[in-house]
């Protein structure tokens, strides 16, 4: 990133009143259409959105950038953490959240409907599916016992035939084919994602 | 443009509120703290002195097992480092060396535990012999968060802990699994599992019989019956009455490796004593109509607010598996086949929060005649907060088929002294003061 980017050169004074909500009613939408790409589900998306702004409001003492390019790019950095570890541990983190004592806002489905529709979940859904289609066989029974049915190594390579290596390889191989398919359509566009580290 | 989302507009006013009555923070500093050196060959010193008048060398502290972590507002949660008292309690084991001891502490979740071994200056611990720590002969610290090595009770509405443990044979090192009791087969090994190492026997004469626990605030002293037949009395310690009695085994006292948790004394001592309260005298378990818990005397039953139906139900959503899966249970010992079964995830929009003491609870039952008569009910063990997105999941038998139905109810507390986590069964009807949160109903495929 350059100066050119940093709209002007705004400083981003979170520690000021009022300087973390406007923080937030800027980049609050962004960040819930970054997380419902990643974790296709907009309940979940809203869920790691509201922790992702509670743990940066707790931490925004440490903030160093003094760009909106760089707040947000802090932003997506917080949320990426927080979606891996959702994903690993199947279980949402929620410490700042309860913390600050926020109250979490009822989603109701026409809700759930419209931020699945603004992030173009369908599309990518659709995609996926196209992508799985795409994967040779080996590499999608692989991918279906390690994944949908949460196999571990040893089991798909029993499964399969194959050794524990040949398994984890394949299972590997699978996931950065449809991770290289999708990125195109998970992530938001490069300008908004680019960052260098304030 | 589209318009702002209304959960995103919703959820910014409340980091407007938040904004606004939190003082602004200070700007973080980075400082490096050093000890001056001075110091470090100080604490060498003292801690020689205390070495050399223990006469016991310490080794390694006592560690959870692998990959068994805790978390704060999740099961049993982490112990609060503040509450954690060791008890003026001392007990002589049968052929002596350190005394035994117990601490009280209390959970980031608000529940009680209490934790048993061996004192070495005032530090509660385990030795390393009967198999613990390859007999190194040393002492080695119980830290409070190994709570493997704990019971945990929920506290009443006056905040004292009710608890009582029968252990029928703990070797003397105080750590439990080391080493096989003699009142304790081989585990089966299941055909083409691999061989396991062979587990050492505990020396007959380093087994041990323990009853301990916390009578509440109104318990005075237990007695038990010593290996003579005499009767022994022993006095109460701490502000919610702990007890701890260390026995050899005898004739009536099997180490059978039972371990018996309850809210009050079952089983194992002769009475209980309490201040303006009649004696309970323990029933025998082979005497007619079985053994029976003493009352919790001086319990204060939690009070709340009632909850209706009306603030908590919510849509319940559920999900099945499109086939039987293996459930990742951990700690599952080698050789173990777990048989695949229906994954079943329950979710839901929490009204109101939970904690340990009040709970959503899950009952699953498929339809009669649905080729399995299993029933699975739990409680959602962790802190939830209200609007948070819940999600509870269940295995049920590969062979059930059909449709399975099901219940979230919420209690709003304890309805007496009870075990950690609940399990109630809310299929036969909503038990009182439990408010229906949802029904849901999934059909299995096939």
């Amino acid at each position: 990133m350059t100066r050119s980017d940093d709209e002007g050169g705004l400083r981003v004074a979170l520690c000021e009143p009022g300087g973390f909500v406007a923080l937030y009613r800027r980049e609050s939408e962004l960040v819930l259409t970054f997380c419902a790409r990643r974790v296709l589900d907009a309940e979940t998306a809203l869920d790691i959105t509201a922790e992702t702004f509670a743990q940066a409001f707790r931490g925004r003492a440490s903030f160093r950038g003094t760009t909106r390019a760089q707040a947000r790019a802090w932003l997506l950095t917080i949320a990426r953490r927080q979606i891996a570890r959702y994903l690993r541990r199947g279980a949402l983190d929620r410490r700042a959240l309860r913390r600050l004592a926020i109250q979490m806002p009822q989603l109701d489905p026409d809700q759930a409907e419209e931020i699945e529709r603004r992030a173009g979940l369908q599309a990518i859904r659709a995609e996926l599916g196209e992508q799985l289609a795409r994967l040779n066989a080996d590499q999608r029974d692989a991918l279906r016992l390690r994944v949908v049915e949460q196999r571990s190594y040893a089991e798909v390579a029993c499964s399969l035939g194959i050794t524990e290596a040949t398994a984890r390889a394949r299972v590997s191989r699978a996931l950065r084919a449809l991770s290289a398919a999708l990125e195109p359509k998970t992530s938001l566009n490069a300008a908004e994602e680019s960052w260098t580290s304030p | 443009m589209d318009k702002p989302l209304k959960a995103l507009q919703e959820l910014g006013d409340e980091f407007e509120r938040v904004e606004r009555e939190q003082p602004p923070p200070r700007r973080a500093r980075r400082r490096r703290r050093r000890l001056p050196l001075l110091v470090v060959p100080g604490m060498l010193v003292v801690a020689a002195a205390a070495m050399a008048a223990s006469a016991i060398l310490t080794g390694e502290p006592v560690r959870n097992p692998p990959g068994l972590a805790f978390r704060a507002d999740e099961g049993l949660g982490k112990p609060k480092p503040a509450t954690i008292d060791l008890l003026d309690l001392r007990v002589a084991d049968p052929d002596g060396g350190p005394p035994w001891g117990m601490r009280t502490l209390r959970t980031t979740r608000g529940l009680g535990c209490v934790q048993v071994g061996r004192v070495v200056d005032d530090k509660l611990g385990v030795l390393g012999q009967d198999g613990a720590f390859g007999n190194d002969g040393r002492f080695h610290e119980l830290p409070a968060d190994v709570l493997t090595q704990a019971q945990c009770q929920q506290p009443d509405g006056a905040g004292h802990v009710f608890l009582a443990v029968s252990y029928q044979g703990l070797p003397a090192s105080a750590l439990a699994g080391a080493c096989r009791l003699s009142g304790v087969g081989k585990p089966p090994r299941p055909s083409g599992a691999p061989r396991r190492p062979a587990q050492p026997r505990c020396p007959a004469a380093d087994e041990r019989i323990l009853y301990f626990g916390l009578l509440g605030p109104r318990g005075r002293s237990v007695t038990y019956d010593d290996a003579t037949g005499r009767e022994i009395t022993a006095r109460t310690h701490g502000p919610d009455r702990g007890y701890l009695v260390v026995l050899r085994p005898s004739a009536t006292r099997r180490p059978s490796g039972r371990f018996v948790p309850s809210p009050t004394p079952l089983s194992g001592l002769a009475s209980v004593h309490y201040d303006d309260a009649p004696i309970c005298r323990i029933r025998s378990p082979r005497a007619l109509g079985g053994a029976k818990p003493c009352p919790p005397v001086g319990y204060v039953a939690p009070s709340g607010p009632r909850v209706n139906a009306g603030q908590v139900s919510t849509p319940v959503r559920a999900t099945v598996s499109r086939k039987p899966v293996k459930p990742p249970w951990p700690r599952v010992p080698v050789g173990v086949e777990i048989p695949r079964m229906w994954k079943l995830t329950i979710a839901f929009r929490a009204r109101l929060s939970a904690d340990a003491q009040r709970l959503y609870l899950v009952g699953v039952r498929p339809r009669s005649g649905a080729g399995c008569r299993a029933v699975s009910s739990g409680s959602v063990n962790r802190d939830v907060d209200a609007g948070e997105v819940v999600r509870y999941t269940t295995y049920l038998p590969s062979r059930c088929r059909g449709t399975v139905r099901g219940i979230v109810t919420y209690r709003p507390q304890p309805d007496g002294p009870e075990q950690v986590p609940a399990f109630l069964m809310v299929l036969r009807g909503v038990p009182e003061g439990q408010a229906v949160v949802g029904r849901f109903s999934v059909d299995l495929p096939g």
